[in-house]
């Protein structure tokens, strides 16, 4: 047997390990490097804070006494997960967009953010937990004692783990007032302690069935009594323990806290819907020979609740005793340490937070004070749960009723199912039918089930558990109204649900729910349906621009707050003070606030103070500051979108640009269709004619084959220019720069042009001056200077036409300017005629096709010049300028 | 291989398993079923009982195993 | 008493192709390279058929066919539009304005006679 110094040892050990996977965890997730910490595995495995010492060794007590009965513990919450589909994954989806803290947070927020359904839940989560607690603390001290050699005394040793507990949990659970309320360091710790307690239960199964006995079958061949394995136990009370296991899953504080609101993926619940039933089967696949080898292999009045540690210790193996110990302070210390954050956060939100807010009415208080206070009420909240559990424990002092407490507190919680369930599916469900199930349902448990297990020493005297109080047999606590159940609980289950449900039906069908009421009973009831519009509330513009103020300014932070309002108060016209309530006001600050909050709260809390609600503004506020605590994260979030905007931005200007190339070459080819098309009409027209007139005189057979000649020639230099163009643009073209003598190129396009000079009588004026080198493609820069010629000589028709060719040279550049005195261009023609297949007023010359000033200044861009029209008149003047040779080298 | 117009029909499919599985077991857990096999019969030296609750048990994971990986995969086949 | 043809086509290879073709099938034609003076020459001949080009100077055959059927005289001349372009918005833009045919060069000889002689009564 271990000695006590192992024990604790053992015990420090594994608490500092606890410690430092907690921390681990805490660090990591706060550098954002989640890794498996937010794998569903860990998800599923601290689900297992179900498994408290209750189940842990009371499941073996359980199957010693009851035979199968103990299964049901674990097949109610392998019900639930088998339906994850329908009630926990809407449970996590609307706890994730309304950011609910706790199982009386969701009461509060779907029954019109109510203060007074939030205490009440909490209150009786807090009266339904501390006996529990309590048992944790007795189940782990009565573990120690097991093994002390020396006289330990189980009160200061509960005392110490209650302290070692409250420790841990402050310092692992309030770390943060994280809006989303998850904890990744104690979920972590609880992760490992899950698989401690399976795999210390497992060890001891293992060793029970092949290490002592011989196998399976000679386990059960061991069954000292086969009653125990008899089809009695299938009646009310299976049934009932089935309905409360299942919706403890739900209802207790600490499954709620875990199932729900640590839950980071909505994914993790698919996985969890059988591996969390896979576990629990594991857990209680070795319960039943535990139990036959504690009855057959242990003294008769040995306590079957700890047979777990008896067993092995019975038979000598020390290691295997200490490991199992090891899973039972798992399992208590996880259930504690959950419970109190739990219990924590409903009390520190939904009573001490509205208390506080309420003496501090009048003061203006910043935002950083009520994190500060939330703090403080968190752990203070977490020291009184404790110290309430372990006050229960000395109180009722390691009494025998405290072995059913778990059933009892199963039931305790169970009164806040049927307002859950209405609060997911029945819209119709108000909050005083909720408030009144949850109080009779809890009152019929609180008579009939809670306060009779005391036995008459608390409260109800023997004589009235027994016979009613003033002896009216109808009110007996235990059969009520001359009902006969063999089992109380299944008695008082009956009762308290059937008053629960009927109160919860009736009022609400009797009540109006509020305005905010029927807003939050459509998002949650119609959580999955998307953007469902909702509900528009007419708002009456009556709210105080002081109220307003501060509702903003604890939201959205004392700056901005101040800059919005001022700035309203400018547009109003006020030069100093705040602004008018106005409508635009009260927009504003819903659009800033949904910003933060979103659009249904912000818009909810405006119109509240808006004087449309009942709720109070300073309740307003308390919500205000709950809010506050998201700010952070919905920073985060903007800053996300924000990048998202700045995408979806990016790719909507390349996709209008895309359209517009689209577009452009769309129009490009219908022009280019057009151009071909002219040509082509008198091709074939006059290939026609030749084809079919034999009676053509040769000069007219002559003439047409000549102008179908003409045409093609027509079509071959538009292709030309097309391709040119197109070359050009995609900068295909092989350009050189080469010193090239100017005077000798506008001489070589002068030769060229001037057949078509002289055919239109045009007068020439151009005196060569000194040459000069520039940098240029020769052929190139001869083919803008003959298209610029052309162009001058086709359309200046000055009378008699005259073209002057200049060349000017600047230190870097040199500029040729062509004009001719024709008429010269429109201003609002001069960027047209550089566009493709543009003809001015419609004039057609044989051989353009538009395409020549367009590729004149792409080759001029391409050698680093430039084609421009020059706005002075008379006539049109183009300039043509580039680099100046020298000025190259120099730049080299 | 199913059409592209059956995809929406086998998503529905799964999502009515996922609402009568918890059904068909509490079904399986509740009286009368569930003690179909309280007789004192041996299979293996196993009471039939514990095989019967154990046994449906892992079965019905194995089912929500499979559905679960169903619905989190909606586009498989 | 041959029927009179107006062509107003600014392509001149396209015009004399047209003029010779009508000619020889024993149509009166007349010539008008300009949109703007289409008018005027429509008042003059009051042709039995014009032949209209889309892309004119000066003034689109749209605008002469919007004239030519607001004209009291001329309003009843059968129109046959001819354009390079093709696209549906222009053929359904000269349907509205009332042009009788709208035809795509290239077109076939063939074809341009056949619809004339249809659109000056000549054939059914």
């Amino acid at each position: 047997m271990p000695s006590w110094n192992t024990i604790v040892i053992t015990c420090l050990l594994y608490v500092t390990l606890l410690f430092c996977i907690a921390f681990w965890a805490e660090q990591r997730a706060k550098r954002g490097q989640f890794g498996w910490i937010r794998s569903p595995w860990v998800y599923t495995l601290s689900l297992s804070v179900y498994c408290t010492t209750w189940t842990y060794y009371g499941a073996v007590g359980s199957a010693a006494r009851s035979g199968m009965e103990f299964v049901t513990i674990y097949l109610g919450p392998t019900l639930t997960f088998l339906g994850w589909w329908l009630i926990l994954r809407k449970l996590v989806r609307i706890s994730r967009e309304q950011r609910i803290t706790s199982v009386a947070d969701l009461l509060s927020s779907r029954y019109g953010k109510s203060t007074s359904i939030g205490v009440v839940v909490t209150l009786i989560a807090v009266l339904a937990s501390t006996p529990y607690i309590a048992l944790q603390l007795q189940s782990l001290s009565l573990s120690f004692t097991l093994f002390s050699d020396v006289g330990t005394r189980p009160a200061q040793t509960a005392f110490w783990i209650a302290s070692g507990l409250a420790a841990f949990t402050i310092l692992f659970g309030t770390r943060h007032v994280d809006a989303n309320e998850q904890h990744y360091g104690v979920v972590t710790a609880i992760a490992v302690e899950a698989v401690v307690k399976l795999v210390a239960l497992t060890s001891v199964g293992l060793f029970v069935v092949f290490g002592i006995a011989d196998g399976p079958a000679d386990i059960f061949a061991r069954l000292p009594d086969p009653e125990l394995l008899s089809a009695d136990v299938f009646g009310p009370r299976w049934v009932t323990l089935l309905f409360l296991s299942a919706t403890a899953v739900i209802c207790l504080p600490r499954m709620f806290q875990v199932a729900v609101v640590e839950n980071v993926d909505e994914r993790h619940l698919a996985t969890a819907s059988w591996a969390f039933p896979f576990y629990v089967f594991l857990m209680s696949l070795f319960v039943m020979p535990i139990a036959i080898m504690g009855m057959t292999g242990l003294p008769a009045d040995a306590n079957p609740d700890i047979y777990v540690l008896t067993v092995p210790l019975g038979a000598g193996n020390g290691g295997l005793a200490l490991l199992a110990f090891l899973g039972g302070f798992s399992a208590a210390t996880s259930m504690v340490i959950v419970a109190a954050i739990a219990l924590s956060t409903m009390v520190s939100n939904h009573i001490i937070m509205p208390l506080w807010l309420r003496s501090t009415r009048h003061t203006t208080a910043a935002s950083g004070d009520v994190r500060g206070m939330l703090l403080l009420s968190r752990r203070a909240s977490i020291i009184g749960v404790l110290a309430l559990g372990y006050i229960y424990f000395r109180v009722t002092g390691g009494s025998t009723s405290l072995a059913s407490i778990g059933l009892i507190s199963f039931l305790g919680a169970a009164q806040l199912f049927p307002s859950i369930i209405g609060a997911l599916y029945w819209r119709g469900a108000t909050r005083t039918g909720a408030i009144t199930a949850v109080i009779l349902g809890f009152g019929v448990w609180a008579y009939a089930l809670f306060i009779p297990s005391f036995d008459g020493t608390f409260l109800l005297s023997p004589e009235v558990i027994a016979n009613g109080p003033w002896g009216v047999e109808l009110l007996r606590p235990q059969g009520l109204f001359g009902s006969e159940f063999e089992d109380p609980l299944v008695h008082a289950t009956l009762w308290s649900m059937a008053v629960n449900v009927s109160a919860l039906v009736v009022v609400s069908l009797l009540s109006r729910p509020g305005a905010l009421e029927q807003l939050q009973a459509k998002l949650f009831v119609d959580v999955f349906t998307g953007t469902a519009d909702r509900p528009g509330m007419a708002l009456r513009r009556t709210a105080k621009s002081e109220d307003l103020f501060e509702l903003a300014q604890r939201i959205l932070g004392r700056e901005t707050a101040w800059r919005m309002f001022t700035q309203t108060a400018r547009a109003q016209g006020k030069a100093s003070g705040l602004p008018d309530p106005s409508s635009d006001l009260t927009q504003r600050l819903e659009r800033a606030l949904a910003g933060a909050i979103g659009a249904a709260s912000a818009h909810a809390m405006v119109s509240q103070i808006g004087g449309h609600g009942t709720v109070s503004v300073s309740e307003l506020m308390r919500m205000a500051d709950e809010t506050a605590q998201i700010i952070e994260y919905s920073n985060r979030i903007e800053e996300k979108s924000r990048e998202l905007e700045e995408t979806a931005s990016q790719l909507r200007h390349a996709n209008a640009q895309l359209h517009e190339i689209a577009e452009q070459k769309d129009a490009f080819l219908s022009q280019v269709s057009h151009e071909l098309r002219t040509p082509m009409t008198s091709v074939r027209s006059f290939a026609e004619i030749l084809r079919d007139g034999d009676d053509l005189e040769p000069d007219q057979a002559r003439r047409f084959v000549s102008i179908i000649h003409e045409e093609s020639q027509r079509l071959t230099r538009l292709l030309d220019e097309i391709l040119d163009v197109s070359v050009l643009e995609n900068g295909q073209a092989q350009i050189v720069q080469v010193p090239v003598s100017l005077n000798a190129t506008i001489e070589q396009a002068l030769a060229a042009t001037e057949p078509l000079m002289r055919r239109a009588g045009v007068q020439l004026i151009h005196a060569p001056g000194q040459d000069i080198t520039v940098s240029a493609d020769r052929d190139r820069l001869a083919q803008v200077l003959i298209n610029v010629l052309s162009n001058a000589v086709k359309y200046g028709q000055g009378s008699p036409p005259a073209i002057i060719v200049q060349v000017k040279k600047t230190e870097h550049r040199v500029t040729i300017t062509i004009a001719d005195n024709g008429p010269g261009i429109a201003p609002e023609d001069q960027e047209k005629v550089f566009e493709k297949f543009t003809r001015l007023g419609h004039q057609t010359l044989a051989g353009s096709a538009g395409l020549g000033l367009p590729i004149s200044r792409e080759i001029m861009r391409n050698l680093d010049g430039d084609l421009t029209l020059s706005p002075k008149g008379p006539g049109a003047s183009f300039q043509i300028s580039l680099n100046a040779h020298e000025d190259v080298a120099a730049a080299q | 291989m199913s059409q592209p117009e059956d995809i929406p029909r086998a998503r529905k499919r799964r999502y009515d398993g996922a609402v009568i599985l918890p059904i068909f077991a509490a079904m399986l857990i509740l009286p009368p079923f569930v003690g179909l096999f309280a007789v004192p019969v041996t299979v293996f030296g196993i009471p039939l009982i514990v095989l019967w609750l154990f046994g449906q048990w892992l079965a019905l994971i194995a089912i929500a195993r499979r559905l679960a990986h169903l619905l989190s995969h909606p586009d498989d086949e | 008493m041959p029927k009179r043809i107006l062509i107003v086509e600014d392509e001149a290879n396209i015009m004399e192709s047209l003029a010779f073709l009508l000619r020889r099938d024993g149509f009166e034609v007349s010539t008008m390279p300009d949109g703007a003076r289409a008018m005027g020459e429509a008042e003059r001949v009051s042709p039995d058929l014009m032949i209209l080009d889309v892309m004119l100077p000066n003034l689109s055959g749209f605008d002469v066919l919007r004239d030519l059927r607001a004209h009291d005289g001329l309003s009843a001349t059968p129109v046959m539009m001819l354009t390079a372009k093709g696209q549906t918005r222009d053929r359904d833009q000269a349907e509205q304005l009332g042009a009788d045919l709208f035809m795509t060069k290239p077109f076939s000889n063939a074809a341009i006679i056949a619809e004339a002689r249809r659109l000056t009564g000549l054939d059914p």
